[in-house]
């Protein structure tokens, strides 16, 4: 006994040190898992596929309940389970879900949808118009008091017949239809079962969610597109830990996994591969715009012309990234203004010119506060704060937690620089609404009237193209006055089973399983 | 009964100080829990609802007022985060610490005892040198780090399980222990390395005493001098570092359970802080603090024992 014991201690020693080198050789050895779990299923039964995925998200949904929502993190894997009357498709357009079609009245003022027909719940009901306005009443805030959506504040809602719903605005907002991409839900419902076992009309119905565990969806077998979605099981797991996530990858038992690394990539093995592209995110690195020095437009056009953004790139993001010279992303192709990612090309000379003119000769100390939970912004700090030596400029770098950053950094504005991606919104005012003076999330501290007027008045603009050209003109000002430093767009990398086909990159948070089927 | 009332009082007070310290610190700190629940997207509107849900615009006496007096009636408010009862969610993972502690426990005990012994009784230098720096060793690795090797080794290399998937016990207890064992070694083995450092020296000290020379003169061996003297007291420190120890795992192998995914309460209370969830953390800072109480009052019984010299009232 005592023998065995000691045998048994020798070994665990052993181990230890046995698993020292253990690394660089696991990386060579194939994971022969999902081959072994192949075998097994053709020896049973040649047809089957695998009618299960499990796929890898870093976060818990923040409610269930989708008009108590508001973290993108849900949002990805809620779009499955969730219509609106429109809903984005893959290149970002808005087509008709819960709606069958829709019209807009010439002035801009009054949007009517007709019912799609036949279209159900996922508790077998047929969604009636009544369901359609209860909805968006929900939503605006006529039912409850902790759901109030400051999106529908002047809009009447009202029930035409029972296959017509018509929105009415005030005046003309150019963005409004976006807001009816929120989830219709059935009128019958407590109101805490919207929380607790939400009902909607998409591919996916909900089965259950435990917490910081997973949220599992099963296919609904009477969506309103026919044959989809494919794969039956969905399991989205939940892993705070990115090392755990890609271990659990390679070891096959995660199928899928949005948002690898770059770093990662020489990691997977032939049963994986990866699909790459942009994701109509904005990396920047926000100067804040009313503190000393940046307040002065010349230094940080200096700062600019400083950072290498091709080096960041391609140290940061291993060349897997798109260059931007203001704050919106090539994936939104219409409103994107060419040319402008260029005009800060790297020149050290001319920064210095700069920071003399505006008295900083000498240079100056000055903080980036970045998250601490995004090594790729924290790399990327990294990288800036030794290329901004070459002028001077002393970066120290504070790496903080998530949630003090929301406070500090994006609710409070107190800091100097800061680095974040800001995600990709479909609609172009979104996106640019940011450095509007009045905007209560401008933590640029950006303000600049002429651009307000273009915001503003492509807000009401009902002309598709003479909006794109407002926009295109408030990209100009930022790209002027660079109240940050426009990073890139980083490829959006997301690792598949070698099996696992039909994926689609949205230009949104979301993740579409409803495409996806096994090979 | 006089010693009962004296430790009850002391917890109290004990838990009333712990409980407040938790709520002050989480004061001081920056982190919002409603903006690291809605993220950057939320409307004003969204946040002021989620703050009056809560009552995070009550002032912070008074929140702390509202708290003990739910607590005393046994609620411990609802988690800002994951919207469910606070008990719920820590009597979910109670379950499957509760069991890695057990596993893990008996490991050290099962290993580190027969090792110590059999390391003091062929004492000589080489051993020595030998078992101090096996034991440094088995201390110093960072015990995510022996995780992350076990993981790749046993898991990636060796198939013996995979990472990332959890299998209850309920489910399979077999396969359930499985996916204890490991995570149960990695937390063994650097308290295996402590415990044989204590137990060790104790016993060689002991060894050298007077009264092992008269039990050997009595005709004792060794097994006899070793099992009813010599163990008995070199035990005593020992118990106190495996109080220490059963606290820390129950309350939470924190790393450990964050690399082999296992959903327990070292996972949620990094998952708490992190999300700056008020009500859970209190919670569970209550839950730990209970523990560590009552494994200090049963290290207490079982001194007295193993050494009934020991007078209970006097500790």
């Amino acid at each position: 006994m005592k023998r065995s014991l000691i045998a048994l201690g020798l070994t665990l020693v052993t181990m230890l040190v046995f698993t020292g080198c253990g690394p660089s050789e696991a990386n060579k050895v194939q994971p022969p898992e999902t081959k072994l779990a192949e075998e097994k299923v053709q020896e049973e039964a040649p047809v089957q596929v695998q009618d299960h995925i499990v796929v890898a998200v870093p976060q818990d949904p923040d409610y269930l309940d989708p008009h108590l929502a508001a973290a993108s993190g849900t949002d990805e894997m809620m779009f499955n389970v969730f219509e609106g009357l429109v809903k984005s498709d893959s290149e970002g357009k808005l087509i008709p879900a819960v709606s069958s079609e829709y019209k807009v009245s010439e002035e801009g003022l009054k949007y009517t949808f007709t019912l799609r027909e036949g279209i159900k719940f996922h508790n077998g009901k047929e969604v009636t118009i009544e369901d359609v306005a209860y909805s968006y009443k929900r939503i605006k805030g006529d039912v409850r008091e902790d759901i109030v959506s400051a999106a529908f504040e002047n809009v009447e809602i009202d029930v035409i017949d029972d296959k017509t719903i018509e929105f009415t605005l005030k005046e003309v907002n150019s963005g409004f239809i976006i807001n009816l991409t929120k989830a219709v839900i059935p009128s019958d419902m407590g109101e805490e079962e919207h929380n607790k076992h939400p009902i909607g009309t998409g591919p996916y119905k909900f089965v259950e969610y435990i917490p910081s565990q997973k949220v599992v969806l099963e296919k609904f077998d009477a969506y309103w597109i026919e044959g989809v979605p494919k794969i039956k099981n969905v399991e989205f797991r939940i892993f705070a830990d990115n090392s755990t996530a890609l271990m659990s990858l390679l070891a096959g038992e995660v199928d899928m996994y949005p948002r690898l690394g770059t770093e990662n990539i020489e990691m997977l093995t032939d049963d994986f591969y990866y699909i790459q592209g942009k994701q109509n995110m904005v990396q920047l690195m926000s100067m804040n715009n009313k503190v000393k020095p940046l307040n002065d437009v010349n230094v940080r056009k200096a700062i600019n012309y400083a950072i290498d953004v091709d080096m960041i790139i391609k140290a940061v993001a291993d060349g897997k990234g798109t260059k931007l010279g203001s704050n919106m992303s090539p994936a939104m192709a219409y409103y994107y203004q060419e040319g402008l990612e260029n005009t800060y090309n790297i020149d050290i000379e001319k920064a210095k010119a700069l920071l003399k003119a505006a008295g900083y000769e000498n240079g100056f100390d000055i903080t980036i506060k970045v998250p601490s939970n995004y090594e790729f912004h924290v790399n990327t700090a990294e990288v800036i704060a030794e290329q901004l030596k070459a002028v001077n400029i002393n970066v120290t770098i504070e790496a903080i937690e998530w949630s003090v950053w929301l406070e500090e950094v994006y609710a409070g504005r107190d800091y100097e620089m800061t680095i974040i991606g800001l995600t990709g919104k479909l609609d172009p005012h979104n996106i640019l609404v940011r450095y509007e003076s009045q905007y209560d999330r401008n933590f640029m501290n950006y303000s600049n009237e002429a651009y307000d007027k273009l915001i503003a008045e492509a807000l009401t603009e009902t002309d598709e193209d003479k909006r794109a050209f407002l926009y295109k003109e408030a990209q100009k000002i930022l790209t002027e006055e660079v109240p940050a430093v426009y990073i890139m767009d980083p490829d959006f990398i997301v690792a598949l089973k070698h099996n696992l086909k039909g994926y689609k990159l949205y230009p949104i948070y979301v993740q579409d399983l409803s495409n996806l089927y096994f090979e | 009964m006089r010693y009962l009332i004296k430790k009850t009082g002391s917890a109290i007070i004990t838990l009333v100080i712990v409980s407040f310290m938790t709520f002050g610190i989480f004061e001081l700190i920056p982190g919002d829990p409603v903006t690291a629940k809605l993220g950057i997207e939320a409307d004003q509107e969204q946040i002021e609802a989620l703050i009056q849900e809560h009552g995070l615009d009550k002032p912070f006496i008074v929140r702390y007022k509202n708290w003990v007096i739910s607590a005393i009636k046994g609620d411990l408010g609802m988690s800002l985060r994951f919207d469910e009862p606070v008990t719920k969610l820590i009597k979910d993972r109670v379950k499957v610490t509760a069991m890695l502690t057990i596993l893990s426990l008996s490991m050290t005990i099962m290993i580190a005892v027969p090792l110590s012994i059999f390391i003091a009784k062929y004492n000589n230098k080489l051993i020595g040198i030998l078992t101090s720096i096996a034991t440094q060793v088995g201390m110093a690795v960072p015990s995510f780090w022996v995780g992350i090797m076990m993981t790749y080794f046993f898991g990636l290399t060796l198939r013996l399980f995979i990472p990332g998937r959890y299998v209850s016990v309920d489910d399979n207890f077999t396969e359930g222990m499985l996916y204890l064992f490991f995570p149960a070694v990695a937390i063994a083995i650097p308290k295996i390395a402590t415990v044989i450092r204590y137990l060790r020296n104790a016993i060689v000290e002991q060894l050298e005493a007077n009264y092992v020379r008269t039990a050997y003169a009595k005709g004792f061996v060794f097994k006899g001098v070793m099992y009813r003297h010599v163990l008995r007291n070199a035990l005593i420190p020992v118990i106190t570092i495996m109080g220490m120890m059963i606290a820390d795992v129950l309350g939470g192998s924190l790393i450990i359970e964050q690399v082999f995914t296992i959903p327990g309460i070292g996972r949620l209370l990094v998952m708490a802080i992190n999300n700056r969830d008020y009500f859970l953390v209190q919670g569970m800072v209550l839950y730990i603090a209970t523990i560590i109480i009552g494994i200090n009052f049963l290290v207490d019984l079982i001194y007295h024992w193993i050494d009934p010299r020991i007078k209970i009232e006097t500790l």
